[in-house]
């Protein structure tokens, strides 16, 4: 079970190490517009609970991301 | 004369420093098909500088496909002949974001020819955080003048409108290294211009994600979200009162004036019944739409709207929408139109099309007034717990979160009808925007022509609907008696349809009319009652109302029915554009309306079993 951007929790940071083959290319497409990219690290801004969409910090921008799409970003490992 | 064209991201503060810079007294071009306004106004200070204001976008070739408007008329200005010189709008407080952007458009418009100037926003942000921003070195470095402005506080204006003017180069070749060159490549070289001369360190960033900690937690996220929204609702009837109590006693009072002066008694009885009892009727619930108007954009230049967003995702998602249809139904709330254009940011077609459904029946500014009227008919105006909670804006928040409900019921209802449940669900992404003062300046702005549009929109209309029933209900006895003019026989004709809901036709005639444009109800009943009134005072039409006798059971079947059906022309035009075809107006307006009735009908029976 590879780890994912929808592990993290508040204050984690990880770097991006690719994508599930499973996300569809529109959308890795969009996340690597966005900053997602392999590489680059990122950090936890908030985790709700109850399955709510967490934030995520690339560079100088702020991200939402529900689980669906978390899940398929994969990480080297989540750490506070 | 100089022209040129306002570029940016949408979150820039683009727009606000178009006003700022032209003033109150701009024109709004509205270019037909195209559904994004495109604004042109004179420099304040500088007569010869005519500036056209673009829909904001994000970058040149967006593959969301959500910006396609905005890219495509920034795309037809850069080559247009008449665009001379384009100013771009960076945000300092993330200037990387925006000096990507702000890349490709200086690449463009060198090979275009167009001189750009940088208009370096938000200097006010970065000095509350102490922080500061070389844009001396950007200058050079892009080889364009960078001027650091606040559109906010007005820091810096007359410099940009003096640089405007006076640069027409069109950016030294020793910089164009920096434009040319893929996306990857200009990502890098935004990177390295925003260390070198942005400001340093993550303040304001760190500031922004403390707050979102407690806006967007669990407990204390969603506790705000529900202090906020019923603040919101409340603000509606308290702060607008004493507005709606003014416009009240100024028409009043120049009833008062006028009507005496009049000395024909045909002129005299269709200015105070028609005019000041039909048109007055509806002014005077314009101060609330101008409130209503104005907390939304209070919320949305906040920047609290995106995570109110993100705190409704999941449970929106139960109703088979997502965080994004909640943007487009709060609009919805002050007016289905822009809530509809909204729902373009829906990325799934199917939720979009779901977001349809449910914004006409978010209470709309339209409904307010009828709400207003019998809520001030049948609820007293007293207030419990010590005076906090006021009952009538209970009620109101009452009625609001009816419609609100069934919004959702329908979408969820329809979202699990099988058969056309869709494999592409785009997920959910959300750029969170950094949290901002708003400008009072601009709000109070955008709330007055949207207080002013809906006049012009809704005046001329309810002024027909007003003549035709007041003609209609006045001849052939001169006012004598209402229940044996023209309209009493044509009312008592369909009068069968609304008997079940407890209403006699005067009311009957007011829903009818209504079916035009939902405020046309209350101006409608205002000219019925002046004609029936046998006094000349001017009172007030919730008065009147409660003096009609109408049964409770019939006041709440009302609220439900004014809550429910689709009784607004613009909003079934728009949605026949927006979703291409006449089908989905027609079958929304069919179902509503029957709909409407039906819990009318069961409310109006319930009420009554209650009551007795």
């Amino acid at each position: 079970m590879p780890n994912t951007l929808w592990q993290m929790r508040r204050g984690d940071c990880c770097v991006v190490v690719g994508f599930d083959p499973a996300l569809r290319e529109a959308y890795r497409r969009r996340l690597i517009e966005l900053g997602f990219r392999p590489g680059v690290s990122i950090s936890c801004v908030v985790a709700p609970s109850f399955g709510a969409p967490k934030l995520f910090q690339v560079a100088s921008s702020v991200f939402s991301l529900e689980r669906d799409l978390a899940q398929r970003v994969l990480i080297n490992e989540a750490r506070p | 004369m100089t022209s040129a064209v306002l570029v940016g991201s949408p979150n820039s503060g683009k727009s606000l420093l178009f006003n700022r810079l032209t003033g109150l007294n701009q024109k709004v071009a509205n270019f037909p098909g195209v559904t994004v306004d495109t604004l042109s106004g004179q420099s304040r200070k500088q007569a010869s500088v005519r500036l056209v204001d673009l829909p904001g976008a994000y970058s040149l070739d967006s593959l969301s496909g959500e910006e396609a408007v905005a890219i495509d008329a920034l795309q037809r200005a850069l080559q247009e002949e008449e665009t001379e010189k384009i100013l771009f709008v960076v945000d300092v407080t993330r200037l990387e974001k925006s000096l990507v952007f702000a890349l490709q458009v200086l690449s463009r418009a060198r090979r275009a020819d167009k001189a750009v100037v940088i208009a370096a926003n938000m200097m006010d942000s970065l000095g509350r955080h102490g922080l500061s921003f070389d844009a001396t070195g950007l200058s050079a470095a892009l080889g364009v003048p960078v001027v650091p402005v606040s559109a906010r506080t007005g820091e810096g204006l007359g410099q940009l409108e003096e640089t405007l003017l006076t640069h027409d180069g069109v950016g030294a070749s020793a910089a164009t290294r920096w434009y040319d060159g893929g996306d990857a490549e200009r990502r890098q070289c935004a990177e390295k211009l925003a260390r070198d001369f942005g400001p340093r360190g993550d303040v304001i960033i760190a500031a922004a994600n403390r707050a979102d900690a407690l806006f967007l937690h669990s407990v204390s996220g969603a506790l705000c979200f529900l202090v906020i929204m019923y603040l919101l609702f409340q603000s509606i009837f308290t702060w607008s009162a004493p507005l709606m109590d003014a416009v009240e006693a100024g028409l009043s009072w120049v009833a008062g004036l006028v009507v005496p002066m009049i000395g024909n008694t045909l002129a005299q009885d269709f200015v105070s019944d028609a005019l000041f009892g039909g048109l007055g009727a509806f002014l005077v619930f314009v101060p609330q739409i101008f409130v209503l108007t104005l907390v939304v954009g209070l919320l949305e230049d906040s920047g609290y709207l995106s995570r109110a967003a993100v705190i409704c995702h999941r449970p929106l998602k139960l109703f088979g929408l997502t965080g994004r249809s909640f943007v487009p139904m709060l609009s919805g709330v002050a007016c289905a139109i822009p809530g509809i254009y909204a729902a373009r940011t829906v990325e799934s077609p199917r939720r979009r099309w779901l977001t349809y459904l449910a914004i006409p029946l978010m209470p709309c500014s339209a409904r307010l007034p009828v709400y207003a009227l019998l809520i001030a008919a049948f609820i007293p105006a007293e207030t419990v717990l010590g005076g906090l909670v006021g009952l009538q804006g209970l009620a109101m928040f009452g009625i609001y979160l009816f419609g609100i409900t069934t919004g959702l019921l329908v979408t969820s209802l329809v979202s699990r009808m099988g058969a056309q449940r869709e494999l592409d669900e785009a997920p959910f992404v959300l750029e969170m925007p950094p949290y901002r003062i708003p400008s009072w300046l601009s709000l109070l702005r955008s709330s007055w022509d949207r207080s002013r549009h809906f006049i012009y929109r809704a005046g001329p209309v309810i002024f027909w609907v007003t003549l035709v029933v007041w003609v209609l209900g006045y001849f052939p006895n001169r006012g004598e008696d209402l229940g044996s003019s023209w309209l009493g026989q044509l009312g008592r004709w369909i009068e069968p349809v609304f008997t079940p809901l407890g209403l006699d036709w005067t009311y009957g005639v007011a829903i009818l009319a209504s079916f035009l444009a939902r405020e046309v109800f209350v101006g409608t009943l205002g000219t019925l009652f002046g004609i029936e009134g046998a006094d000349d005072d001017v009172i007030s039409l919730a008065e009147r109302v409660q003096a009609s006798g109408l049964p409770l059971g019939s006041g709440f079947a009302l609220l439900v029915f004014f809550a429910i059906a689709a009784q607004c022309i613009s909003t079934l035009a728009v949605l026949r554009r927006e979703s291409g075809s006449w089908r989905l107006p027609v079958q929304l307006f069919v179902a509503y309306s029957l709909l409407a009735y039906g819990a009318a009908f069961l409310t109006f029976n319930l009420v009554e079993w209650l009551a007795s």
